[in-house]
């Protein structure tokens, strides 16, 4: 498999507190890689790592192959972009001087293809109007402009739905999906909002404390986070007994309520609860959210 | 290099703090040109003034004012955010660091302008330049303080992240190095002897001349003498008093001063974590 990322064991303290703790990832090409945990995980500052904004203490990274340390980790960098924490913008600049002030940096010749990103972030209608005065999301979609000048086939997008409106959100994941289809660009996404995330990603990674604590693919996910059947019954002891003649797989919850991890059939699994003398008292589909195998992993109540 | 030079100059056309600089450099110069030649229309008959005693007012604000642009040029930076669009998409920090050196001398450079220009207001009343070369080697020399002062500031703009925090230690840094250049400059213009003043019941006299005990001899002169020499405000005060008696000394310590804080600006910034 070819990655775009790879880092091993990366480690980075900040005076005393360590960061990082021998973190190690890869990002396959082509993914939208999810990578999750809370405040303080070293989310953040594993972007700045990758980013070139800040060095590691030890450990390493490639990016295309290429080692950071490689004199040549330049010339993976111009495949990239990335919109760090807040995106980075002239404010007093408007959306369009913006990107071709990014033109300048990269050295490119013209300023061909600056319309149809102005279009495809849906900021070619802002005229004159500074950054300043954008809202948060017309801003977002700025720095995600900015980051696509020059074709990048990589993406680092750190929280990038932090602080948009219900369509902001709505308008972001579009642009993403639509960038990863159309474009192929492989993304690294961060973010809180784990319910938004699980719409997006073909990848996740989970971080603590520094340390990576679980990475696979959204179908490893999905096979995790299994459907099941919640019941809740008069007495759990006869829903075993016909359950196990069913031979399906449940786990019981309490005194009255277990989860089947099957498909039923609730007609016959209902009269034979009756044979036995078991009322059912309510059944409900269940589906484990990304959220809740999140919170089983980390060890749950902490913020995402 | 070349790539970040075009997208700064470009910045730096745009930037207004620089030209409110630019046009308070203008300002002060000629106002305070015509208010001399005003002065010098007035003393026609007991002293002959010359456009060189006045020419070189430009010296005294000019650190002030590449301080003040500077640290906001390069605090939008941090303060936007962008600096880190340039090294994402893979610049070195030595060539993002050093193509804002540049544009700071180049900026540093158009406010010299600005009071070479401005000066030129009181050719009307006084003529042109009696000093003849010198006035070249003093412009020259002006041109390298300018150089050094740009050095200066960028060091600290690019090494403090926080754009106010950097304009006030840039602006407190000149202020500093002022104070010292005056207090250096006027410890060496002590006359050598004294006239006391004796009051008698005839009214007041001139006593004998005596030995001044401010007055500043052999080695603690020649340091007084070369700090003031190495220092950029003092290099400043010595060409806008047209006392500079070192003018080489001085281009070659602005050198210094310039080469100096951009190795350990480079140095520095290198080793910066930037969030």
């Amino acid at each position: 498999m070819d990655y775009v990322l790879r880092t091993d064991a990366l480690c980075k303290s900040y005076r005393h507190f360590k960061v990082l703790n021998g973190l190690s990832m890869n990002i396959p090409k082509g993914a939208i890689y999810g990578f999750i945990g809370k405040n303080g995980a070293g989310k953040t500052t594993l972007i700045r790592l990758v980013c070139g904004l800040q060095t590691p203490d030890s450990g390493s990274y490639t990016l295309y192959g290429r080692k950071h340390t490689d004199r040549e980790i330049v010339k993976s960098r111009r495949r990239m972009g990335a919109v760090v924490e807040t995106p980075s913008v002239y404010q007093d600049m408007t959306a369009e001087d913006n990107l071709k002030q990014q033109y300048r940096i990269l050295g490119l010749p013209s300023f061909d293809g600056l319309d149809e990103i102005l279009d495809l972030v849906r900021l070619s209608d802002t005229g004159k109007k500074k950054a300043k005065d954008f809202s948060l999301g017309m801003r977002q979609r700025l720095g995600i402009a900015i980051s696509l000048v020059g074709d990048p086939d990589f993406l680092v997008l750190d929280e990038p739905v932090n602080g948009l409106d219900p369509q902001g959100i709505v308008e972001m994941r579009e642009l993403i999906l639509k960038l990863n289809r159309e474009k192929q660009i492989t993304f690294l996404i961060s973010s809180h909002i784990l319910d938004e995330l699980s719409k997006l990603a073909t990848h996740y990674g989970f971080i603590d404390k520094g340390t990576l604590l679980k990475e696979f693919s959204a179908k490893e996910l999905e096979a995790a986070c299994r459907k099941c059947v919640r019941m809740e019954v008069s007495s759990v002891g006869a829903l075993a007994c016909v359950l196990d003649g069913m031979g399906v797989e449940y786990r019981i919850l309490s005194e009255n309520s277990a989860d089947i991890h099957a498909k039923v059939n609730m007609s016959e699994l209902v009269l034979a609860l009756d044979r036995a003398g078991c009322s059912v008292i309510s059944a409900n589909e269940r589906n484990e959210s990304l959220e809740s195998y999140y919170i089983s992993l980390v060890g749950g109540g902490q913020d995402a | 290099m070349r790539k970040l030079l075009s997208a700064d100059l470009y910045r730096l056309k745009r930037d207004k703090v620089f030209w409110i600089c630019f046009l308070g450099m203008l300002l002060y110069t000629v106002l305070g040109m015509l208010g001399n030649c005003g002065q010098a229309l007035r003393d026609t008959a007991s002293f002959t003034y010359t456009l060189d005693m006045f020419y070189f007012i430009y010296n005294l604000p000019i650190g002030l004012l590449i301080a003040v642009f500077v640290s906001m040029f390069l605090g939008a930076e941090y303060g936007d955010g962008t600096i880190r669009n340039k090294l994402i998409v893979g610049h070195t920090r030595r060539d993002i660091y050093l193509a804002n050196l540049v544009t700071n001398m180049v900026g540093g450079s158009l406010l010299l302008l600005a009071g070479l220009i401005g000066g030129l207001c009181g050719i009307p009343f006084m003529g042109t330049w009696k000093m003849g070369r010198m006035a070249l080697v003093f412009i020259l020399a002006s041109a390298m303080c300018v150089a050094a002062y740009a050095a200066v500031f960028t060091l600290v703009g690019m090494l403090c992240s926080n754009k106010a925090v950097a304009a006030v230690l840039s602006i407190l840094l000149f202020l500093g190095l002022m104070m010292i250049a005056v207090t250096l400059y006027y410890s060496l213009a002590e006359p050598e002897v004294v006239n006391g003043l004796i009051i008698t019941a005839e009214g007041m006299q001139m006593g004998d001349p005596s030995p001044n005990p401010r007055y500043l001899t052999g080695l603690k002169r020649e340091i007084y003498q070369f700090a003031l020499d190495v220092l950029p405000t003092g290099q400043c005060i010595q060409m806008e008093e047209l006392t500079a008696v070192h003018p080489v000394r001085m281009m070659v310590s602005s050198l210094v001063i310039a080469v100096g804080t951009t190795v350990c600006g480079i140095w520095a910034f290198g080793k910066k974590d930037l969030k």
